[in-house]
């Protein structure tokens, strides 16, 4: 079975074809070699070399990317962790934690011998439930003296509220709290805070002084934001202060017994507010304004009848300021004017303080930070002055109290802190000097 | 006996002034704070009162405990509040 192309193939063709393509060949070398071209062999070394290029490149990319995967994998895990941690967080949707502070001390006075003080262990009890309620309690322990001398337990406390988050700009409070009058109190009286050891002159330690410390009420609390400023509030309704009892030591009143004075009104009591005493509730609250991040402006007030019959009032005016400078300046201060009404008119007290404080390590002077170099432990310093004065209508009872102190801040928390009192005063009392120095911590 | 009430004239023109204050300062700013991050935040508040306290120092879940405590304490707004809280917790 003979094909037609079979039959078209014959020798003779076979040589044409050969020859045809040998003539291609001779042709195509002539081209190549004419342009000037490599030969094969050199061609044959580009190709390898180029080949061995992209090797080494594959190599370089496989070697980077593998880091990469790793690299991933490590964060993948490490975000995976976390996931998984707070997941089980929110999976018990309460928190339970015990903070706080201490502090212990030395004090010595003019006409008394230098003393070792006791201090204080104030644990603060926080319990959480979901994002919406926060359990809060500060309980102080310390260890007085009482009337006789002898040592005495107290256990005080300081605030024991519940707050309820509203909104956003809202939060309602019940409880014992801590009065939004001024910052002292509400801000900067635990020991790790204050940059002294001891409070100032109208406060005359935390529940004595011009003004009530806490009270038993309702609050409600939050910010309203401004463009790049904040406006926050405080209105409170509350038992508000009351009359001292003959069982009332002297010592936990107003002013302790520079109020205790024959003919000068009703003894002002602010600790026993537990159950009211008239149907006349207080009234008070407070207004901040932060301009700029660092400043602080705040005007408070309180107001509401003290004695059994609610006849008559004791009302505050306070204003508040401070201001910080990138972390190492704090100036701070505040104006407090009270007025208490009784039978026989008006008595007035009033007060106020001034303190700045600088830390050292944070001064932005280059020559200042180079000369510290020396001894770098100057870094840890912070110099503070306080100036603070009560005024009062009741004869005697006006004070002033200039105080120079030094902190050493071993670490954020954890303080060491001196300062030398001048007091000057109407009578005798009131003139001495006295040393004070405590150890802060805050947990 | 010199006369310390709270003179009501005085208290009018303190709350007045703070008024202006308040409104003079607001407008000027108003775009601004919405995009404030976490971090900025931080450094704008929780040094206002007392030193720095490092994210390290707490757990993600005491870190949202204590957080609640400072936004009331703080008076801060829940946004606020909830971005300084983000950045406690991825820096810690
Ligand atoms: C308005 C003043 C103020 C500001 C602003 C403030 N704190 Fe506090 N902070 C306090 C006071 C006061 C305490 C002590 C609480 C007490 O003793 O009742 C405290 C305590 C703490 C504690 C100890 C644990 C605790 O809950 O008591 C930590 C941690 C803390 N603050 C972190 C912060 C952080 C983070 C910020 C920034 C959002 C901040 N603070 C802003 C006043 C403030």
């Amino acid at each position: 079975m003979n094909t037609g192309f079979k039959r078209r193939v014959t020798p003779q063709r076979s040589f044409l074809i050969a020859g045809i393509a040998a003539l291609a060949w001779t042709f195509s070398i002539a081209v190549v070699a004419q342009a000037g071209g490599p030969g094969v062999a050199d061609t044959d070394v580009a190709i390898d070399q180029e080949i061995d290029a992209l090797k080494t490149r594959i190599e370089k990319l496989e070697s980077e990317r593998a880091e990469e995967r790793d690299s991933n994998r490590r964060e993948l895990k490490k975000l995976k962790d976390k996931v998984a941690r707070v997941g089980e967080g929110d999976k018990s949707q309460t928190d339970f934690l015990i903070t706080g502070f201490a502090q212990t001390g030395f004090r010595d006075s003019e006409g008394s011998d230098g003393s070792f003080a006791f201090g204080s262990f104030n644990p603060i009890l926080l319990a959480r439930y979901r994002d919406r309620v926060l359990f809060e309690s500060e309980i102080e322990f310390e260890v007085g003296e009482n009337i006789d001398g002898v040592a005495e337990t107290e256990t005080t406390i300081g605030y024991m509220q519940v707050d309820y988050i509203v909104n956003d700009y809202l939060t309602a409070i019940a409880g014992r709290f801590i009065l939004p009058l001024g910052t002292f109190s509400e801000k900067t009286h635990p020991a790790w805070i204050n940059k002294m050891p001891n409070g100032p002159l109208p406060y005359a330690g935390h529940d004595s002084g011009l003004l009530p410390f806490n009270d038993l009420g309702l609050q409600a609390r939050g910010a309203i934001p401004i463009g790049n400023t904040r406006v926050t509030y405080a209105a409170f309704v509350a038992n508000g202060p009351s009359v001292a009892t003959e069982t009332a030591p002297a010592a936990s009143t107003a002013l302790g017994s520079a109020q205790n004075l024959a003919g000068v009104g009703p003894q002002l009591e602010f600790n026993s507010n537990i159950s009211d005493n008239n149907s006349d509730k207080s009234f008070g609250g407070r207004l901040g304004f932060i301009p700029i991040p660092g400043v602080e402006l705040g005007i408070s007030g309180m107001k509401g009848a003290y004695d059994d019959a609610g006849n008559y009032d004791f009302s505050t005016l306070v204003l508040d300021a401070a201001l910080q400078h990138s972390g190492f300046v704090d100036l701070r201060g505040e104006w407090i004017d009270t007025n208490q009404e009784t039978d026989d008119g008006d008595i007035g007290r009033s007060g106020f303080w001034v303190q700045g404080a600088v830390k050292l390590g944070g001064i932005p002077s280059e020559p200042f930070q180079d000369a510290l170099d020396n001894v770098p432990f100057l870094r840890r310093f912070e110099p503070v002055l306080r100036y603070s004065e009560i005024n009062s209508d009741v004869q005697g009872d006006d004070r002033d109290q200039l105080s120079m102190g030094l902190n050493i801040y071993l670490t954020n928390t954890l303080l060491v802190k001196a300062s030398y009192d001048s007091n000057d005063g109407d009578d005798e009392h009131g003139k001495y000097d006295a040393f004070n120095a405590q150890v802060a911590y805050g947990f | 006996m010199k006369d310390n009430t709270i003179n009501k004239s005085t208290l009018i023109i303190i709350s007045t002034a703070f008024a202006l204050l308040l409104c003079a300062a607001a407008p000027a700013t108003a775009a601004e704070t919405k995009g404030k991050s976490g971090s900025a935040l931080y450094a704008d508040n929780c040094g206002r009162c007392h030193s720095e306290r490092y994210p390290t120092e707490r757990t993600d879940k005491h870190w949202k405990t204590i957080m609640m405590h400072m936004r009331v304490r703080a008076q801060l707004t829940g946004t606020d509040a909830n971005k300084i809280l983000e950045y406690l917790t991825s820096s810690n």
